[in-house]
């Protein structure tokens, strides 16, 4: 016991002191996470890009062939609209939603070649 | 034993905790910047090829495009004429940020036409071995054997021959105005700056520049928006690289082994010597209203993507105007004459002429083909050929990117 009193007796100089000392801490952790939260949102995730690069690989393959759009509906949570403007031209909107809430629209303009 | 200064220990932690916030901020800051700036290229790119698809779906009309809503993009084109071709230009902006395209447009022409022969004179008759694929409009609707050449004669059709009419199709007027004299700034060669050091280069965004040349054009590059007349002729060498722009001269020659793109209008005459190659969309058309004689002479092995047109002669004088066509050679478009041609290359399109003439070391032979291919199917469907006619409008496509 004696052994235990020298060595491992931790004072505080008063409560208040550690009570405000926390108080310091807490505050300034409530910043960083705040911080931190705007740092990492869903526009800066790599998810975000590879969903606006995924939309924008639909624009070339639609240019490329009027017809791939179709094979890439096994997405689940890609919306493709086409609305035909006229008989050369069509309008497709691209619709990414997913369970986080995370949206993105994208809408172009492609040849509609028979 | 540790002593305990509580409130000295949190400003350490703070000071820690606020470094690792403010260098997470810096280059989350950095990061979203340069994203921000890739995106923004991206985004604006596809926007600008989303509204040079708008246009041709829209037949080339000027009509507003809507703005995007979720990047804030606008959009705008205008349409211009440069020679023959019809020039498209595309601006995507938001805030600072533009991205521009130039190209030239055309439409779709289903032209199945391999020959179209005025019914003014005596029937077609072929020599050698000749192969016509796409209908054709004769004088007749019976092809006879010639024998020029004691060679066997092989002749095959695929396609409708019906009778034709007295006159040809009526050129579209684009090609008179072509020879007209123009309001734009004209300079000599001697004043007009170089950009690049080495080469003479005018955007497609800005005004068209005329040059007056000097009778020869040789180790000198000339890209883009430009205008090269001469009051006297033009001989174009083979180290000249010409690339879209448009010579305009009474008489022009092209030396052996040239190689470019060019629009070239002459009023007395063309020449391409051998091997010359003029890649697509390229034209060679000579207009001539008055009494003297004009030509084309296309010699050996010479290529040409686009069209060669020879007109201007009254229908009872064609004698006057004339285009021959050497063999070995190709021909990926139209022709159009309302002189005589001499065809000995094959031809991937289709061809219109008052006359056909075969000249041998004893004889000329009228209203005669020998050993040529007239093939209009071998024209890709993606091909858009420069419009000879005026006709309907149907489906707009790019022809070539430019800058």
């Amino acid at each position: 016991m004696v052994f235990l009193k020298k060595y491992y007796s931790v004072k505080a100089n008063s409560i208040l002191e550690s009570v405000i000392a926390l108080t310091i801490i807490s505050i300034c952790l409530y910043f960083a996470i705040l911080i931190f939260a705007s740092v990492f949102t869903p526009r800066t995730s790599a998810k975000f890009y590879n969903t606006q690069n995924k939309v924008n690989e639909l624009f070339f393959l639609s240019q490329l062939k009027n017809d791939s759009l179709q094979y890439e509906s096994g997405d689940e949570n890609l919306l493709i609209e086409e609305e035909i403007v006229n008989d050369r031209l069509k309008k497709i909107s691209v619709q990414y939603k997913d369970s986080t809430q995370f949206k993105f629209e994208k809408s172009f303009y492609v040849e509609n070649n028979p | 034993m540790v002593k305990a200064h509580s409130l000295l220990y949190a400003i350490y932690i703070c000071l820690i905790v606020s470094i690792i916030c403010g260098a997470l901020l810096y280059f989350a800051n950095l990061y979203n910047q340069l994203n921000l700036y890739y995106n923004l290229q991206e985004e604006l790119y596809i926007q600008n090829q989303s509204l040079v698809n708008f246009a041709l779906g829209n037949k080339i009309i000027p009509q507003e495009i809507e703005k995007d809503e979720n990047s804030g993009i606008v959009g705008n084109y205008k349409t211009k004429s440069y020679g023959l071709l019809t020039l498209l230009l595309a601006e995507s902006s938001v805030g600072n940020d533009t991205v521009t395209s130039a190209h030239f447009v055309g439409n779709y022409v289903t032209d199945k036409t391999a020959i179209y022969l005025t019914n003014i004179s005596k029937s077609l008759s072929y020599s050698g071995t000749v192969t016509l694929t796409g209908n054709s409009e004769l004088p007749s609707d019976f092809i006879d054997a010639a024998y020029i050449n004691n060679s066997p004669n092989k002749f095959t059709n695929n396609g409708k021959i019906t009778v034709s009419d007295i006159k040809l199709p009526e050129i579209n007027p684009d090609f008179e105005k072509i020879f007209e004299e123009t309001e734009g700034v004209k300079t000599a060669l001697k004043d007009v700056e170089k950009p690049k050091d080495s080469l003479y280069y005018n955007s497609f965004f800005n005004e068209t520049k005329e040059i007056y040349i000097n009778s020869s054009l040789s180790n000198i590059i000339f890209k883009g928006n430009f205008i090269l007349r001469s009051k006297d002729s033009i001989r174009i060498q083979k180290n000249a690289v010409l690339e879209d722009v448009i010579l305009i001269a009474p008489k022009i020659t092209f030396e052996s082994g040239f190689k470019g793109t060019v629009q070239a209008f002459a009023t007395k005459g063309i020449e391409l010597e051998e091997k010359v190659t003029l890649n697509y969309p390229s034209v060679i058309c000579v207009y001539n209203k008055n009494e003297e004689e004009s030509k084309i002479i296309i010699k050996k092995e010479s290529l040409i993507s686009g069209a060669v047109v020879l007109f201007g002669n009254s229908p009872d004088d064609f004698e006057k105007s004339s285009m021959e066509i050497a063999e070995e050679g190709l021909i990926f478009g139209d022709i159009y004459c309302t002189g005589k041609l001499a065809l000995r290359s094959n031809v991937y399109g289709s061809v219109y002429t008052n006359r056909f003439f075969v000249k041998t070391m004893a004889s000329t032979y009228d209203n005669t083909i020998s050993d040529v291919e007239i093939n209009a199917s071998k024209r890709p469907a993606y091909f858009i050929s420069i419009p000879l006619f005026n006709n309907q409008k149907s489906a707009y496509g790019i022809l070539k990117k430019v800058l």
